[in-house]
């Protein structure tokens, strides 16, 4: 019975060891593509470790776009982002959970059924909105979204809604304010949630697409993944560049990811998935 | 004391107002634009338009097979991760292993399509020289990228790795959510793991299986940043529009042929589609007594 045991803890680890491979490859790829000569990455495309550690691709990188102004601009807009969302949801959060009220129910609903409208109803529309409002071409787009999402408040109001109703009455004895009482007692008390729905909205604003694409017409504005994108033409002399940029743009996910680690995603995740 | 039954509308309305501007305002501004021509005229054309188009037919079907490949390709992969994950045999390092499952997830659509085409292209692709390789060269290149026979298969390359790791920690925590009393019973009444698995995981993961199908299908209409990414946005997306995908087709109308009242009539049939898609699919996953 030991033995079989032994065998089937060795059997599932060599398993699960060949899929961590395939999941870590194409970052593998990355990472030695972007250190690679041209030569070696043509001859011996599969060779992870290069015999020849080059920096030129990071050099044309930053002769091509102006890698760190885009990246400038990708982390201001994601922090501005993050400070905005936490605001909003923390105070409807703060009024779902610490007040009693007509309706409550009803429109907490009626957040959560803002989630059913798909994005593709409202991209023509907002576009056309924008447009009108003069904000086309400015971040204001970019960040707006990221405010209109309900699960956040549904997150941070599951997490707020723990904190003992005792807590704020005794405080109100005190004479405090429900501002005070907003930052001294319920803040500090769902630090957890705030932190989960800040490092979602980070990466929902630095890793977006669609939306700077649509939205930023001025070169000198773009943002990270646009200007990525623009070394499109570049592939056909030498991939290493893309490869580099790929490579520092994935940086501060990698910092976050292994501070905040697992606790924070896939607590968030959770959050989102019991509503299913 | 009037002041007190205000507060809490007060606190709550920032999201109400926001929504209501730019949320609700352009839901319903849209409608009016996909009933207008471009003078601003009342028209059916729009629609008529969307339902002829066979450039939308054809988005809507890749996202459609889209969708069914991941429901029966990637799902099963992340149920078979997510009880591998709740395996005794972790014991410390599942918080590392599904850090490492969930990295794809947070990597962004651009860094992805960069390192896939490394990956997938025809000539000096990873994968070609892998096969070709493997097949002591009998295999000759594949054009998963240019061969629109292989385009599916290649995103659906890309899903997988991409989501194969978040749903599985979405069925991890269904899992996890199952009193282990039910199992440790029915190991009492001899039941076999497979007969645990049937009988008693199975049926208590259907409420999570419902919410990640949910996703499933938003997601893939909504594939945007991949394609583009990948084969660029010219006058055919992929081999035969091989690639092309509502969002895609949606931003082509948009700012290519800047058919804008078309593009907004298309995104409300997109909708309707969408909710006829999860309306079968709440009745497959409905409660049955």
């Amino acid at each position: 019975m030991k033995r079989k045991e032994r065998i089937n803890k060795t059997l599932f680890w060599i398993i699960l060891i060949i899929v961590m491979i395939l999941v870590l490859y194409p970052f593998a790829a990355m990472v030695s593509g972007s250190f690679k000569t041209d030569m070696e990455m043509n001859r011996h495309s599969l060779r992870l470790i290069p015999r020849e550690v080059t920096l030129e691709h990071f050099h044309t990188l930053f002769d091509t776009i102006p890698f760190w102004a885009q990246f400038m601009h990708s982390a201001v807009l994601s922090i501005t982002a993050v400070v905005l969302v936490l605001v909003v949801d923390g105070v409807v959060a703060y009024g779902f959970t610490r007040f009693d009220f007509k309706g409550k129910g009803f429109l907490m609903s009626l957040i959560l059924a803002t989630m059913l409208i798909p994005a593709q109803v409202l991209m023509v529309p907002q576009f056309q909105m924008y447009k009108e409002m003069k904000l086309f071409g400015t971040y204001v787009p970019l960040v707006i979204p990221t405010l209109l999402s309900a699960t956040g408040i549904y997150l941070l109001v599951q997490i707020m809604g723990q904190v003992p109703r005792d807590l704020y009455e005794s405080a109100m004895i005190d004479g405090c304010g429900e501002m005070r009482m907003l930052f001294k007692i319920a803040l500090p008390l769902s630090k957890v949630g705030f932190g989960i729905q800040g490092v979602l909205t980070f990466m929902a604003v630095w890793n977006d697409y669609m939306t700077p694409l649509i939205y930023l017409n001025k070169e000198s504005m773009y943002t990270l993944p646009l200007g990525l994108t623009r070394l499109q033409n570049f592939y056909k002399i030498s991939y290493g560049a893309a490869l580099a940029g790929a490579l520092l743009s994935c940086i501060p996910v990698i910092i976050i990811l292994s501070i905040v680690g697992e606790k924070y995603f896939v607590k968030g995740m959770m959050v989102g998935a019991v509503k299913g | 004391m009037k002041k007190r039954k205000i507060m809490p509308y007060l606190f709550i309305s920032p999201f109400f107002i926001l929504y209501l501007i730019f949320g609700l305002y352009p839901a319903v501004s849209g409608v009016f634009l996909s009933f207008q021509d471009k003078a601003g005229q009342f028209t059916f054309a729009n629609y008529q338009n969307v339902f002829a188009d066979a450039r939308f037919h054809k988005a809507i079907s890749n996202a459609f097979f889209y969708m069914l490949g991941s429901m029966f390709i990637i799902l099963p992969l992340a149920l078979g991760a997510a009880l591998m994950l709740n395996s005794r045999y972790m014991e410390r390092k599942r918080g590392f292993v599904s850090t490492v499952f969930f990295m794809p997830n947070v990597t962004s659509v651009v860094v992805v399509g960069i390192v896939f085409k490394l990956v997938l292209r025809t000539n000096n692709g990873l994968l070609n020289i892998m096969l070709d390789t493997v097949s002591g060269g009998r295999l000759g290149p594949i054009k998963f990228l240019k061969d629109p026979d292989w385009a599916l298969f290649s995103l659906l390359i890309i899903g997988t790795w991409k989501f194969f790791g978040v749903n599985s920690l979405y069925f991890l925590s269904g899992i996890q959510g199952i009193p282990s009393e039910l199992g440790e019973a029915a190991r009492i009444d001899g039941a076999s793991r497979w007969k645990e698995f049937r009988y008693i995981t199975l049926p208590l993961l259907k409420p999570i299986a419902k919410f990640i199908t949910f996703i499933c299908i938003v997601g893939s209409f909504s594939i945007f940043g991949e394609v583009l990414t990948l084969v660029g946005n010219s006058n055919a997306v992929g081999a035969r529009d091989s690639m092309l995908y509502p969002m895609v087709y949606l931003y082509n109308l948009m700012f290519k042929n800047v058919k804008m009242n078309q593009a907004a009539a298309m995104g409300y049939v997109i909708a309707v589609i969408l909710l006829l898609i999860t309306g079968v699919q709440r009745w497959l996953f409905r409660d049955k007594e």
